[in-house]
């Protein structure tokens, strides 16, 4: 894969997990640094199979292949699936915690060098306040993108939440 | 030779400011020592601990996250890479710990605080004539109602006085607060839907669950009408008069607010900063206060000057003024009192510590309520905080949280992943319990108790050698029997009249609490930060440390100020209340050096 092949995917993918739009999360500006983040900690051997089962997933055509996709070559991996999680987390809550080192071994594969399992990484302050789970709910981080004097007194502008409930709404009738 | 002042002031935080200011507006001249470094007080400084707050926030949590570590003056509850458990600075003679922290650097805990800002109810100051409880101060809430006027107007306090009569708070004809109220969140709203005119019974009577609007050090919109007309200029950031006119909904008052919208003494502190009288001293810690043994008189405050925090070394100083004023935090008067063998003839000297027993509930409403946002709290159940119920039982106050359940949106996301719930599924599951997430923090009456105390040892010092405070902690039956009431009767009251589910459990072991057991349940206890008691004032010198006047019974120069002073704790968050009673300390002072 090209390295923008790997880009295109890391991102398609990362809407997959998220729930969130293309768009939205190149609206972070977070996108490189994320999947520069991802590649460091996960390693060479662990990346080649994230992004082969990120690739299955994105090219998948229609939502029930690609469900179903994720049913075999993600959510049943004990190596992609957390790191999965891992990147959920990271887009919803800007941080990031080094994998024990179980989950290398797991796949055969050597801890990048330099890295501690458990210690949490400092990111950009960037990171922090692009958090997603904050707007998921109409909400923002604490201390970043303040929404004015006495907004918190009425109900928040709120399509992300509209626009979340609607289609999940149309996956109940589907 | 060293220069001589009318008054040398340990601690240079809001009550050390406040005093500072009283007496260099009647231009006396005041050496002010700060144990921390200058920090926050550098605009350069304080966006480098709002970015900690973003870069590593996450992980080293409330409230001391973003603030350094300092071994030559240490914090209780400063965060220790890479997991955020604290650098060790109490020591415990208990079992059980005391979980309330302060911040030594200029500017003090009012940096972290939240800014709550309500009055004492007149009880508090009379709860051994009102229900047999604890003992009465030397003052009654009359005799202090002019100095918390003064530090509403010092602080900033945004109010309406409608909201605030209650239990006999009163204030004098046309009094406005400074500033109006705060707007109320829409979680404030829901539960004032809901308990409108709703009751519970406590202890044989009926008290109305009712909602109000509490008083914040917090910037709103000045009230015109204030001081017969003249109105009231918001005090900007200290550093920047663009910033912080008014809170922006920035959600963050504590650790840090971005703007400082919120009051934090850096403000009365740039006023100072400006006073040709005023002398600030940062990096200066307090180790010895020396007496004259003929008469009393303190000579003068040994201190040790460092130049690089953390480094051993330091040059020790002797500061010398006409006044000597204690005005850091309780623990830390009570230690510096304990290390000098001052101030002691009652053995008061650091017992009675007291804090607010904190404690969560909480639940999912059935509609959205929307929290996450704005400031982190803006109304409470007030009204139980006096009552007949006190011969029994603790008061308590119970604080709307607009931040959701604590461990918030981590928690949740966790729990959907483990589950593999993933993308829109996720999000849409995600929003749906993050805007029904309602929770209630009940602060707690404690009573002054002679076991509940700090206390000093030789094996247990600083980075600089000075001591560290060796703390006792246990929580009365009193206490206790509030916690049970708060849980068993009136947390199921407001479950029920607002259609909430609760979710509230408080299993053994979860990080930060302290999991205490009484009657066969079990609570997850926190600390509030409302550090109070250490040095008790009273009327006589056998059984408290300082006179009414904050002037300790022992030495005819000193003073020990701020919420160490405080005989009983009510149910006010105590800043407003030390505050009050500095300025008043601070009048005597001035006709001490008439």
């Amino acid at each position: 894969m090209t390295p923008s092949a790997k880009r295109a995917v890391f991102l398609a993918f990362s809407a997959e997990l998220t729930g969130y739009g293309e768009t939205e999360l190149e609206g972070t500006g977070n996108v490189d640094t994320y999947q520069a983040l991802v590649e460091q900690q996960a390693g060479p051997i662990i990346c080649d199979m994230f992004y082969a089962a990120a690739e299955g997933v994105v090219q998948a055509s229609g939502a029930a292949a690609r469900a179903e996709a994720m049913r075999i070559d993600v959510l049943a991996s004990p190596t992609v699936w957390p790191l999965c999680q891992a990147i959920v987390t990271l887009w919803y809550l800007g941080g990031w915690t080094t994998p024990p080192a179980s989950w290398y071994h797991g796949a055969n594969s050597p801890m990048p060098p330099g890295l501690t399992p458990g210690n949490p990484i400092t990111l950009a302050a960037q990171a922090y306040t692009a958090q997603l789970a904050y707007r998921a709910a109409g909400a923002h981080p604490p201390g970043a993108n303040p929404t004015g004097y006495g907004s918190w007194s009425l109900d928040p502008v709120f399509g992300d939440f509209v626009a979340a409930t609607l289609h999940a709404r149309l996956k109940v009738r589907s | 030779m060293s220069a001589h002042y009318d008054a040398v002031i340990v601690g240079g935080g809001v009550m050390g400011a406040l005093v500072a200011r009283v007496l260099s507006q009647a231009g006396k001249s005041v050496l002010i020592l700060e144990a921390g470094i200058e920090g926050a007080m550098n605009p350069d400084t304080y966006r480098q601990y709002l970015q900690t707050l973003y870069t590593e926030g996450w992980w080293r949590g409330l409230p001391n996250g973003p603030y350094p570590w300092n071994a030559s003056a240490p914090s209780p509850g400063i965060p220790s890479p890479p997991n955020g458990a604290a650098y060790p600075y109490y020591q415990y003679a208990t079992n059980l710990h005391f979980l309330s922290d302060y911040l030594r650097m200029l500017g003090g805990t009012t940096l972290h605080w939240q800014g709550t800002s309500m009055r004492l109810v007149p009880n508090d100051f009379r709860m051994r004539s009102a229900y047999g409880q604890a003992e009465n101060w030397p003052i009654t809430y009359d005799d202090l109602e002019p100095a918390y006027r003064r530090a509403e107007a010092e602080l900033g306090v945004s109010a309406d006085v409608e909201d605030q009569r209650i239990f006999g708070v009163w204030f004098p004809e046309g009094y406005v607060y400074p500033m109006h109220r705060m707007p109320q969140s829409r979680v404030d709203r829901f539960f004032d839907g809901a308990l409108q005119g709703k009751t519970v019974k406590l202890a044989g009577g009926t008290y109305p669950l009712k909602v109000i609007s509490i008083p914040v050090a917090r910037n709103s919109t000045p009230n015109p009408t204030y001081n017969l007309g003249e109105g009231y200029d918001a005090v900007p950031a200290a550093s920047d008069r663009d910033q912080g006119q008014r809170c922006q909904g920035n959600s963050v008052c504590m650790p840090i607010c971005p703007v400082q919208a919120k009051y934090t003494a850096l403000k009365t502190i740039a006023l100072l900063a400006r006073q040709p009288t005023v002398v600030i001293r940062t990096q200066s810690v307090a180790s010895k206060l020396l007496i004259d043994k003929e008469s009393g008189r303190i000579t003068g405050v040994e201190y040790k000057r460092y130049d690089k925090p953390g480094s051993p070394t330091f040059a020790l100083e002797t500061a010398h003024g006409t006044l000597v004023v204690l005005a850091a935090n309780a623990i830390e008067n009570a230690t510096l009192l304990l290390a000098s063998n001052a101030a002691n003839s009652s053995g008061q000297v650091g017992r009675n510590l007291m804090d607010h027993p904190y404690l969560y509930v909480w639940g999912l409403a059935k509609s959205r309520v929307f929290p996450f946002r704005g400031p982190d709290t803006t109304s409470g159940v007030e009204s139980l905080r006096d009552g007949q119920f006190r011969k029994v039982h603790a008061s308590f106050r119970a604080s709307l949280s607009n931040w959701g359940w604590s461990g918030e949106p981590g928690n949740t996301i966790k729990t959907l992943l483990q589950a593999n719930i993933y993308g829109k599924a996720l999000r849409a599951q995600l929003a749906d319990q993050m805007t029904r997430m309602v929770k209630i923090g009940f602060m707690f009456e404690q009573l002054p108790s002679a076991d509940n105390r700090v206390t000093i040892d030789q094996r247990y010092r600083d980075g600089l050698g000075n001591y560290r405070p060796v703390l006792s902690y246990q929580y009365q039956d009193y206490s206790l029997k509030g916690i049970e009431a708060a849980v068993n009767t009136v947390w199921p009251a407001i479950t029920g009249y607002a259609g909430i589910e609760n979710k509230t459990s408080y299993p053994a072991g979860a990080p930060g609490y302290q999991h205490v057991a009484y009657n066969g349940a079990g609570y997850n206890l926190m600390g509030s930060g409302h550090i109070v008691g250490t040095h008790r004032m009273g009327s006589h010198r056998k059984d408290s440390v300082t006179d009414r006047n904050m002037k300790s019974w022992d030495h005819p120069n000193l003073y020990v100020v701020g919420t160490g002073n405080q005989v009983t704790i009510g149910t006010a968050n105590p800043t407003l209340t030390g505050a009050a009673l500095s300025i008043r300390a601070a009048d005597a002072m001035l006709q001490d050096l008439r």
